[in-house]
């Protein structure tokens, strides 16, 4: 077994990146994020590894999320995490503009509600369980189950003629 | 089922999310098997889930580098932040060029993985459709790992030669962390027994599916995917099919604990004594109800059997004098086994008059998370609180604090004389929200410590579905809370409601710390036992840490098991240590413990031999020590006890003589609980259950169902039948 050092500088070299990505979407801004993730290694530091180390991502997702909270709420931008979508205008058309379904798909992923695509992102690029987004997002397993199921339910609604034909994407 | 909940179900099963419950996994299985729509759903979800993977792998690859996380040199054991001062200029240095070549490389590397699956998947994709006329159930198996990004580990990580070369650490550091690397699956993620990228509890069904084991616990599980048959044969049936170690099992998000049953031990020296103390839940017994009325069989772990035999009510007599509890025992020959003899172990609690119950002090807790919001979970909450508030008097207090995102006080303690406002807070209760079950907790013990009764009830009441987010703190820490609260005089009930997302485990260890009680409530006439016939058992406590320890007699008994109570077992030196905590019994509780014994000179099954000593050469049977009368003795049951308010126990024993009865001259009490624990035994597949059978359970049950005040015998009759007919076995 590493030391703890060793341990804590292989975990930042694993997360760092995606925490980051996750900060700065959260908090809308490419530039900022990096002293709330350095903050979360730092408070890793400070666990104890036996009981961090069995769920240390989404460990370190909550940590970085609860700052993340206080800085908005600090800034009075908590409505940017809440469910309400951005905009209630999703039309078809601007769809069509992207050639590749994949943007199409992300670009469609940005005007879910955050909550929704705040799941989405830490499903399919943390691979997380429902469970530990639970832990992340402070809700329950069954919330989680349906922010999923909301989000892919719109996705697959909006794509519905590329997703059917097999050759199509 | 309602549509939404279906969806979202179908939703977790294509993202194959092991939080999925088996029986939940079951429906979802069942559901594509006859509907066509759900599977084109399913395969959607999939291509989906594919394209999003890639997609946002790309996008987050293509964020702009930053100056890399730094990490003190010294992390170990330091509670308190020393401050920039300890960063080591050089070893920054390192990971700054590591993580820059990481940013470089790395980036490039995804994205070209990203644009590999993507084209693999479809190509996949393509095939199948050609070939799958079902919707692609059949190549589940091949593309769920992907779908889920979970396996092309090859085509998404860098090369471990590259890992090597920038220093990254190899898979089997990845393997130490939770969910492994993001493409990553199988046994090296460190999930214990199950593959995360692999549905669990699919049962093999169809013609060439066999009952019981899974073929073998080598192979992955994926290979029952591979059985599986989307479309039935004319003239198949589709039986649920019990698997005792079905992977289910063994998940770390399931629910229900992993049980191994007790096994015969041989008498001789230390193991001539048994020890385990008093267990009055009666979860299980509800928890295989629901599975048998949904038509399903249920997870062997699910099977406790001292909880299906204790949620009968017997005739033992009750004590007199100042005892708490009286004790009956009974030795006849053992049904499943007739060259066995079987021993009922009978323990009956002082029964309490409702009216001379002492004041009782309630804080109900209870769960409003959202997960609550289903008919079957906060409604009935809703009708058994009401239920039990009605049978309180002017002694009683009751509090309400609820927790969802924040923990909350929604009732003062308000004496039982004013139930309108009491009944008049339940009605308001509302589902909503993510839970802080941890902060409810503390708050309610909090309310019942300002309101504490002295040489009254006073009891924390938990509601809740147990699917809570225990925020930063482990189970461990609530335990710890738990335990804490005990010493305080505050004990805890806890009532697990609705089937989705019953966290079994963690309620028995709630319930089993806090000198409570747990109970399952899936319908109202549930919570017409738990909290109206048993109100006594329930709020009063008689006496705790009761520890049984029977001690056998060599010249009598060759090797005895202990069925069940496998949770409640304990060290034979913890029977006289006053410090070790057991199970509690409240007033009119009847604990029932059954051993099967092997008469001396007869042979165990599974060989129970005292394991290969080296220097005692002699483990047969010597003579009992004790000569004259105990020598004609079987066993000697002895117990230790505590008043509620006591710390020392008191103790005292009753010796046993086997009067060599058949079963059919036992009492009515010996043959009902001979039935339960014979049908616990079939539903675990155990391999104790000797001649075991259904047909075996309901003659037994049906010549013993005289005494049957509320109609649980005959209830249980109708679910022997119901099991029978889902196993399709005798």
């Amino acid at each position: 077994m590493p030391s703890d050092r060793e341990w804590i500088v292989a975990a930042a070299r694993r997360y760092e990146r995606p925490l980051l990505a996750y900060v700065r979407r959260m908090l809308g801004d490419p530039h900022r994020g990096q002293d709330v993730v350095q903050d979360a290694f730092l408070q890793l530091c400070k666990q104890s590894r036996a009981e961090v180390e069995p769920r240390l991502a989404p460990w370190l997702f909550a940590v970085c999320r609860r700052r993340v909270v206080d800085i908005l709420r600090k800034e009075n931008r908590m409505a940017s995490l809440s469910a309400d979508p951005p905009s209630a205008a999703n039309g078809p058309p601007e769809i069509l503009e992207h050639k590749d379904t994949t943007q199409a798909v992300l670009a469609r992923l940005a005007r879910l509600p955050a909550n929704q695509q705040e799941a989405v992102r830490l499903k399919f690029l943390q691979q997380f369980s429902y469970r530990e987004i639970a832990e992340v997002m402070g809700l329950s397993e069954s919330h989680v189950g349906v922010l999923l199921h909301l989000a892919m339910k719109s996705l697959r609604q909006s794509f519905a003629d590329s997703l059917k034909t097999a050759g199509g994407i | 089922m309602t549509t939404d909940e279906h969806d979202s179900r179908l939703t977790a099963y294509a993202l194959n999310d092991p939080g999925l419950s088996a029986d939940d996994r079951l429906a979802v299985e069942e559901t594509l098997r006859n509907d066509p729509a759900a599977r084109q759903e399913l395969q959607e979800t999939l291509k989906l889930a594919q394209l999003l993977a890639a997609g946002l792998a790309a996008e987050q690859a293509a964020l702009p580098a930053e100056a890399p996380v730094t990490v003190p040199l010294s992390v170990a054991n330091k509670p308190r932040r020393r401050g920039w001062k300890m960063y080591a200029t050089a070893a920054g240095v390192m990971i700054a060029v590591l993580g820059g070549l990481y940013a470089t490389f790395g980036h490039q590397k995804v994205r070209e993985a990203a644009r590999r699956t993507q084209a693999e998947h479809v190509a996949a994709l393509d095939m199948q459709a050609e070939r799958d006329l079902a919707g692609g159930l059949k190549h589940l198996s091949s593309i769920q790992d992907e779908a889920t990004g979970r396996r092309p580990m090859s085509a998404l990580e860098p090369s471990p030669t590259w890992r090597q070369a920038a220093g990254m650490p190899g898979p089997e550091d990845f393997a130490r962390m939770p969910g492994g690397m993001p493409g990553e699956s199988g046994p090296a993620s460190g999930v214990p027994g199950g593959v995360p990228g692999i549905p669990m509890g699919l049962a093999p069904a169809g013609p060439e599916a066999k009952p019981g084991r899974p073929a073998s616990p080598a192979q992955p599980p994926v290979n029952d995917l591979a059985q599986f048959q989307p479309i039935p044969q004319p003239g198949t049936t589709f039986e649920p099919i019990h698997q005792p170690d079905a992977p289910t099992d063994r998940i770390p998000n399931d629910r229900y604990p992993a049980l191994v049953e007790n096994k015969f031990v041989a008498v001789a020296g230390q193991d001539a004594l048994s020890t385990f103390g008093v267990d009055v839940d009666t979860a299980s017994y509800s928890i295989v109800r629901k599975y048998l009325t949904m038509g399903q069989m249920p997870p062997a772990s699910a099977v406790r059997l001292e909880e299906l035999v204790n949620y009968f009510p017997y005739q033992d007599r009750a004590p007199t004098g100042d005892d708490p509890f009286a004790v009956t025992v009974e030795l006849g020959e053992c049904p499943w086994q007739p060259k066995h003899r079987l021993a009922r172990i009978g323990l009956k609690a002082k029964p309490i008059a409702t009216d001379k119950r002492p004041p009782s002090n309630l804080v109900f807790l209870v769960d409003v998370s959202g997960s609550m919001n289903e008919p079957n979970k906060l409604p009935l909450v809703k009708a058994s609180l009401r239920m039990l508030v009605n049978q309180l008097g002017e002694n009683d207090r009751v509090a309400m604090v609820v927790y969802a995102g924040a923990a909350g006080m929604v009732l003062d303690s308000t004496s039982a004389m004013h139930k309108d406002r009491i009944l008049a807070a339940i009605d308001k209760l509302e589902a909503g929200g993510s839970t802080n079950g941890e902060g409810g907790l503390r708050q309610a013990y909090g309310v019942a410590a300002a309101n504490f009764i002295k040489s009254g009830t006073n009891r924390v009441i938990l509601c809740t579905d147990g699917d809570w987010n225990v925020g930063t703190t482990g189970t461990a820490d609530l335990v710890k809370l738990i335990e804490e609260k005990r010493q305080t005089g505050v004990f805890l009930s806890v009532f697990g409601f609705g089937m989705g997302n019953l966290r079994d485990e963690m309620m028995v260890q709630l319930a089993g710390k806090g000198n409570g009680n747990y109970g399952y409530i899936d319908t109202l006439k549930e919570a017409n036992k738990a909290l109206v016939e048993q109100l006594g058992g329930t709020l009063v406590t008689v006496a705790k840490d009761v520890k049984i320890q029977v001690e056998f007699n060599p010249a009598k008994v060759g090797a005895y098991r202990l069925l069940g109570y496998e949770k409640r077992a304990l060290a034979a030196k913890d029977f006289h240590d006053d410090t070790k905590d057991a199970g509690e019994m409240g007033a009119g509780h009847v604990v029932t413990a059954l051993y099967e014994l092997v008469p001396a000179g007869g042979v165990a099954p599974g060989g129970a031999k005292p394991d290969g000593l080296r220097y005692q050469s002699d483990p047969a049977p010597k003579p009992a020590a004790a000569g004259g009368e105990a020598a004609k003795e079987s066993f000697v049951v002895k117990m230790r006890h505590k008043k509620p308010d006591r710390d020392t126990s008191t103790y005292r024993e009753l010796p046993v003589t086997d009067p060599g009865r058949g079963y059919a001259e036992a009492s009515e009490d010996f043959r009902f609980a001979a039935a339960v624990a014979s049908f616990a035994m079939l539903l675990r597949e155990s391999q104790y259950k000797g001649e075991s059978s259904f047909a075996l359970v309901q003659e037994l049950a049906e010549s013993a169902k005289k005494h049957d005040p509320s109609g649980y015998r005959a209830e249980f009759l109708e679910l022997v039948k119901r099991a029978k007919a889902v196993s399709g076995r005798p």
